[in-house]
């Protein structure tokens, strides 16, 4: 019990501390700490690159960086949180594009993904697969094509939205796969629903395919990216098996609330630029299997503003592909 | 190998930060509305400059210690500590009433410990066996397993059954607020943003038994316990031997619910209590102080937070959001879980599951050294509980999302809580309505479009027959019992 009054004293006392380091302070930025909102929960593909960063970040702007998981609505939930925010620096959102477009174009979130200023992106290439049953006699897109024409083959992913989800339309209206979509809570969730037999297809992250590929419950037939992904070479894009516009890049950074000040941004652009380029943060980088790819202020913007765009462009597939 | 990971997992740094594990772990717990995932996610940065063994013995302390935290608070103040023990109030809270604190946080602290040990021997043993059923279970299979936890809601009840229903139907109303799983279209959110997500389930549960049980401690003055004693611990240890069965029962639940990811140990413990009071022959007496009530979800909870490590490491994917987190370390430290982690990372992986293993003895010595402290919690007048248990509730309910609107939530709860305790009607029923709404919901809509919307899918595999004749014989077995007694007596004649 003394326990709990001493802790409750204690968040009592930073709690005070807080408020009057906001009312005191404010001409030199930053001076308090930064709070970034992260759209998913701690351990995810989204928060990940973020943790990695954050002591690095921390370290380059001289001031406590907290990470805030604010999960739901695919995300959209934080992000429209983040959206009405101060813009004065101190709070930052944590997402992946081209997500935050889809969960604006196609879940309607209360947001406006280009009017968040750009910041700086962390890590890409978080590449999603196309999966099988191990056991399916189905092994080649051609395979898939052939078999969904005559009734759409029932696809596990995570979430309307999703980057997984856009996968599974771009796959439906270029290289002709019918699928039905079936969206689960989580990818993992999705992942052991394919290997378990119950769907036909699975699309979703390579990171929760990979496994079980590797386990031979799943079989992974094609990955999302411009290119080949870096730590699994083997597996073949969709867009060299003769597909082009099957490509779906993916970034993780972070955003300001519309109307952050110009000198506020740069300050945070250059601590955010040295914290990338330290070596330890590339050694911890690599250690958790993320792929770099450091932008800052308008060229973030503007491969955020093209990612953007490709979704807008999808929107009819994309609402299309929603079950009812 | 086993001696050196066992060797690895007890050099002095490693026990030092068991400890360390431990303690914050029971710190968190025992805050209201703080569960495992909260405790597990807040740490996990800290371990980033640690040593790989020494990181996941410190988050497996942690990880099992909130799990067993949880349940102080809920036992001594009627605050569920965490989704987890919310059924750890119902026969543990009126145990502290009649001055047995003490033995209740003692069967907790064994009960958890117990769940503990028989979910990390599945772990090491029949994980195999346990990942395949998983596999079998699809979106027909989960919309089942909730239908039959829903069929045991009237035993919920106490004795008031049609309330008992009527409330667990508007717990599933509840849960339908929000966006639709499979959809994602919104409904009843009046426009909000802050619906979008649904209900969250531990605001709700922090109103409905924390904020509202504050209400009736200052009504009532005096002290938690209405006399003067907190009865002993070592009484709890024994009494929990006393009921072997439950534990093993409690336990078989833990382990299947933990090993299906999309359930979790809210279900889990729910479930071990409500099958313990369908078998009891005196389920009247549940919710009125009865250990088995007590000892099935502690065992349950735990054990389940260890069958959720099961899908982590043989198939490398989350058996649950925490477990998410536990991968998420492995993967920052270079490590990958599934198959090959006990293949190429030599004596680290013993040293991993050694380290579970110690965790769960950590912290049942010292949950159980601390437990009297602890305990005394019960004796200190309501007039200085009822402030805390109202600070501590808007705090746990904060700090789960950090939003203002989940206190407006606990409040409203709080109240209609209040209004349920005046009349004496079941409040557990909203909350098990809430819990199960969304599983059953969504996979309801997912096997439907899975079986290419044909009903005939809920149907088309054995365990689905099985859980359909669970269900039967749960709501039929009370009439089936009486109408064979009756014959026998008849024949008898």
């Amino acid at each position: 019990m003394c326990k709990r009054i001493c802790f409750s004293l204690v968040m009592g006392v930073l709690l005070v501390s807080l408020v009057s380091v906001d009312s005191f302070s404010q001409e030199k930025f930053p001076s308090q700490p930064i709070r970034i909102v992260a759209t998913h929960a701690a351990g995810g593909t989204t928060d990940v690159p973020i943790r990695v960063f954050q002591p690095f970040a921390q370290k380059a702007l001289g001031v406590p960086v907290v990470i805030e998981n604010m999960v739901g609505g695919g995300g959209n939930t934080a992000r429209a949180f983040v959206f009405k925010q101060k813009p004065d620096g101190y709070t930052l959102l944590g997402t992946k594009q081209p997500s935050m477009s889809g969960g604006e174009i196609v879940q309607g979130g209360k947001f406006e993904s280009l009017k968040f200023v750009a910041v700086f992106n962390i890590a890409g290439k978080n590449y999603n697969c196309l999966a099988v049953p191990y056991d399916s006699p189905l092994k080649t897109l051609d395979d898939l094509k052939k078999a969904s024409a005559s009734k759409p083959l029932i696809t596990a992913g995570p979430g309307i939205g999703t980057n997984a989800y856009m996968f599974a339309m771009l796959l439906k209206r270029y290289v002709g796969i019918n699928v039905e979509y079936v969206p689960f809570d989580s990818g993992a969730d999705a992942a052991l629903a394919l290997a378990g037999g119950k769907t036909q297809i699975g699309v979703g992250n390579l990171e929760n395919y990979w496994p079980l590929h590797e386990q031979k419950k799943a079989r992974i037939l094609a990955t999302a990216g411009p290119e080949r992904d870096e730590t699994h070479r083997q597996f073949p894009t969709v867009v060299e098996q003769g597909y082009p516009q099957v490509s779906l890049d993916e970034m993780t950074g972070l955003f300001a609330p519309p109307g952050l000040p110009k000198d506020r941004l740069e300050i945070l652009i250059k601590g955010f630029t040295k914290a990338a380029a330290e070596p330890e943060f590339k050694a911890a980088a690599l250690k958790a299997n993320l792929t770099l790819l450091p932008l800052a202020g308008d060229d973030y913007y503007k491969a955020s503003k093209a990612m953007h765009e490709s979704v807008k462009g999808m929107e009819d597939i994309l609402k299309a592909g929603v079950s009812k | 190998m086993w001696l050196e990971g066992f060797a690895i997992a007890l050099q002095g740094i490693n026990i030092l930060h068991l400890v360390m594990g431990t303690l914050i772990g029971l710190l968190v717990g025992a805050m209201p509305g703080l569960g495992p995932m909260f405790g597990v996610s807040l740490m996990l940065p800290l371990t980033f400059g640690m040593p790989a063994a020494t990181a996941i013995i410190f988050l497996s302390a942690v990880h099992a210690s909130t799990a067993y935290g949880d349940s102080i608070a809920s036992i001594l103040i009627n605050t569920p500590g965490g989704v987890g023990s919310v059924a750890s109030c119902w026969d543990g809270y009126p145990m502290a009433q009649q001055g047995k604190a003490g033995t209740a946080l003692g069967i907790s602290s064994t009960s958890s410990f117990m769940g503990g040990i028989i979910g990390w021997v599945s772990l090491m043993v029949i994980s195999p066996l346990l990942i395949l059923l998983a596999l079998k279970m699809g979106p027909p299979e989960y919309f089942l397993v909730a239908i039959v936890a829903l069929s045991l809601l009237a035993m919920a009840s106490k004795g008031k059954t049609l309330v008992g229903l009527a409330l667990g139907g508007i717990g599933l109303l509840l849960a339908f607020i929000g966006g639709d799983p499979i959809t994602s279209s919104s409904r009843f959110t009046f426009g909000t943003e802050y619906l979008e997500d649904g209900l969250p389930l531990v605001p709700v549960a922090l109103g409905l038994f924390a904020l509202s049980q504050a209400f009736v401690l200052a009504e009532q003055g005096g002290t938690i316990a209405q006399i003067r004693s907190i009865g002993r611990i070592r009484d709890g240890l024994l009494e929990t031997f006393r009921h072997f069965t439950t534990v093993i029962r409690g336990g078989i639940a833990g382990i299947i619910l933990g090993v299906m990811p999309a359930l979790g140990i809210s279900s889990a413990s729910i479930m071990a209590y409500l099958v313990e009071k369908r078998v009891s022959k005196n389920p009247e007496t549940f919710g009125t102080g009865n250990p088995r009530g007590l000892i099935a979800p502690e065992v349950a909870k735990n054990c389940c937070i260890i069958a959720d490590l099961i899908p982590t490491f043989t198939l490398g994917i989350p058996g649950s959001s925490v477990t998410a987190l536990f991968i998420a370390a492995l993967t920052i430290h270079g490590l990958q879980p599934g198959v090959k982690f006990f293949q190429e990372s030599g004596a680290l992986p013993y040293a991993v599951f050694a380290g579970i293993l110690l965790a769960q003895i950590s912290f049942f010595v010292i949950g159980l050294l601390l437990a009297r402290y602890f305990a005394r919690a019960v004796l200190i007048p309501n007039a200085l509980i009822v402030p805390m248990i109202v600070f501590l509730s808007t705090i746990g309910s904060f700090a789960m999302r950090n939003r203002v609107e989940d206190i407006l939530v606990t409040i409203l709860f709080g109240y209609l809580g209040y209004l349920l305790h005046k009349k004496d009607y079941p409040a557990i029923c909203i909350v098990l309505g809430l819990v199960l709404g969304d599983i059953t919901e969504a996979n309801f809509h997912r096997a439907y479009l899975i079986g290419r919307r044909s009903y005939a899918i809920f149907v088309s595999s054995s365990i689905s027959i099985v859980l359909i004749s669970i269900t039967l014989l749960s709501i039929t077995g009370p009439y089936l019992y009486r109408l064979i007694r009756k014959m026998k007596k008849r024949v008898k004649m």
